[in-house]
């Protein structure tokens, strides 16, 4: 069971590592959109604005044309979207307002919080069905790791309590330990319920034996099409305005999109996407007749499909309120840190058993992947964030352009961590790491008018959130560093400790 | 409010329970307490966790409740070590 653990832990590791970081940081993915589109005011979404959005697509496009407008989430980081097409032929015009004020507004273009969060799944640089596999590989093995961890693990209640610091490999074995066993619930959970998210690609077998192909499944699963009466062409169209609220009364949430559908037979026929941060909210489409009557859905979700849903709202947090979300985020941040001690004591085990000198191409390559991939991950998300204030904002392709210097970020780290011996690879790496994160604060403050002061004074929380954890981070990436490069012999300690 | 009340009722429970090894009572009270002090305080530990639960289903519903539930008892546990770390480490380098 221990060399079960050790394997199963070690290979998808790296990957798990990359998994739960970028996930943890996603679960204020919203609120990263927010600090990445700085041109989008404070505040929430009034019915101000949304009245002016609505006036605007009446004297555009009513009764004829083809419209959308998304609504931004109740926690901010989207802005409000109009596009709309007057006639067929003519070109599609969109327009940004800003969502307390409905002032027009020019967003630079990013990713934003949405990168970070498909990257916990879909990774990048390559075709998103490969990374979905991966994942749900090193997933899997996240799950067989729990459970022989917890087997391995003999004094789970004896040393419940217990991290005995300065003492090398015990250390992180307790370090370890303890990280795991304290958040074991939410370990399982994120885990299981992540490999939900992606059960269609780990379980494919009821689907292929009940459906030709996949697109049959997917017309059943989640039809898109509503089956529309011919005769709803000639009805009298209700305002969008009137739409949204149609559809909130239907959802009992307002929803996240409204705009025509797109058939076909040019049947005008509305679509409403329902707000999904909530728990056990539907997935399926809101349809409704232009003036606003509900087309009933074919069929409503399964009990199955209802619990796959919990299941993904569950893993998601989606049903989070402000201090909910804050445990989430620190139980995440738990669960990272067991990953990646759990990856460091990999090498301490195997480094203090063999001699100096002896060590292996093995143990020397993962010993300081390990460095690359860690320190390196953590210092790429430093420098998206900067990319994003310091890249130019009509630059063609620039949200390509953050994502791309996240990851040259890691790749300086990675080199510096293969090209150096060890420790000094460690410390310079989460040197490196500390610097972008302490610039992070004072580019935003140069680059825009709404650095940590301005947002004090605004009482801008999200912004000053987002700023002292980027000061945090720094401060906790320099201090392990400082703690690194202080204590003299790492290797004459951890032989020490596991002699006694 | 009732989540203020939740986490410092979730430290203590935490820190009785820990008081409740011997082990570490050692470092915090600098003897061994008797068997059913001992007890005792393991029972009040987990007796702690009883209100800490029904509150937070009380303030959040069942489900999320029971969620946050696992979030505060994580926090405070990590705490709780953390401070028995530095204890410990302490008690070590005066030691020396």
């Amino acid at each position: 069971m221990s060399v079960l653990h050790g394997w199963t832990g070690l290979i998808p590791g790296w990957v798990v590592f990359v998994v739960f970081l970028f996930g943890t940081v996603a679960f204020y993915q919203q609120e990263i959109s927010a600090w990445m589109r700085p041109e989008i005011g404070r505040g929430v979404l009034s019915q101000a604005t949304l009245q002016k959005a609505s006036r605007l697509l009446e004297a555009e496009v009513l009764p004829s044309g083809s419209w959308s407008l998304s609504l931004p989430p109740e926690r901010g980081g989207e802005p409000l979207e109009l596009s709309w097409q007057a006639t067929r032929q003519a070109p599609e015009i969109r327009e940004t307002l800003d969502p307390a004020t409905g002032r027009p507004i020019n967003v630079r273009e990013t990713l934003g919080g949405q990168f970070l969060f498909s990257f916990h799944y879909n990774l990048h640089y390559m075709p998103g069905r490969v990374a979905n596999f991966l994942v749900c590989i090193a997933s899997l093995a996240m799950l067989l790791s729990i459970i022989s961890g917890v087997i391995t693990h003999k004094r789970i209640f004896k040393d419940y309590f217990t991290l005995r610091l300065d003492k090398g490999q015990r250390s992180w074995l307790d370090g370890h330990n303890v990280m795991a066993v304290l958040a074991l619930p939410f370990h399982l959970m994120i885990t299981y319920t992540g490999l939900v998210t992606l059960i269609f690609l780990i379980m494919p077998w009821a689907v292929m034996a009940e459906y030709p192909d996949t697109a049959a499944f997917r017309r059943d699963f989640r039809p898109d099409t509503p089956a529309v009466e011919a005769s709803v062409t000639s009805v009298r169209g209700a305002t969008p305005l009137q739409l949204i609220e149609n559809a909130r009364a239907i959802d009992g949430a307002q929803p996240t999109h409204v705009g025509t559908h797109k058939t076909d037979g040019g049947i005008n026929v509305i679509e409403a996407w329902p707000n999904l941060h909530r728990l056990g909210a539907s997935y399926e489409t809101m349809f409704l007749r232009p003036d606003g009557t509900r087309i009933e859905p074919p069929a409503v979700p399964g009990a199955a499909s209802q619990t796959m849903g919990v299941m993904v709202d569950i893993h998601a947090g989606r049903f989070s309120g402000y201090l909910l979300r804050w445990l989430y985020f620190f139980s995440g941040l738990v669960g990272t840190a067991m990953v990646a001690t759990g990856l460091i004591l990999w090498v301490k085990k195997r480094s203090s058993g063999a001699a100096a000198g002896q060590a292996n191409a093995g143990l020397w390559l993962t010993e300081r992947l390990n460095t690359g991939v860690i320190a390196g991950s953590i210092a790429g998300v430093a420098a998206y964030f900067l990319a994003n204030r310091l890249l130019p904002l009509q630059v063609s392709g620039r949200s390509e352009q953050e994502v791309a210097w996240l990851f040259a970020a890691w790749a300086v780290v990675l080199l510096v961590a293969l090209l150096s011996e060890p420790k000094r690879g460690w410390i310079i790496a989460l040197g490196i790491g500390a610097i972008l994160y302490a610039l992070v604060p004072i580019v935003n403050a140069a680059t825009t008018d709404r650095g940590l002061l301005a947002s004090l004074a605004a009482r801008d929380w999200i912004f000053v959130s987002f700023d002292l954890s980027m000061l945090t981070t720094s401060v906790v990436l320099a201090l392990i560093g400082w703690h690194l490069y202080r204590r003299p012999q790492p290797r004459e300690q951890s032989r020490r400790a596991s002699k006694s | 409010m009732a989540e203020w009340a939740i986490f410092l009722m979730s430290l203590c429970a935490m820190a009785a329970l820990m008081l409740s090894m011997q082990q570490h009572q050692r470092n915090w009270l600098g003897a061994a307490l008797s068997a059913s002090a001992s007890r005792r305080l393991r029972f009040a530990g987990f007796f702690l966790l009883v209100p800490t639960l029904l509150m937070a289903i009380a303030a959040d519903g069942f489900g999320s409740g029971l969620t946050a539930w696992f979030g505060w008892e994580t926090l405070a546990a990590v705490l709780i070590v953390g401070a028995n770390a530095l204890k410990v480490r302490d008690k070590g380098g005066r030691r020396k």
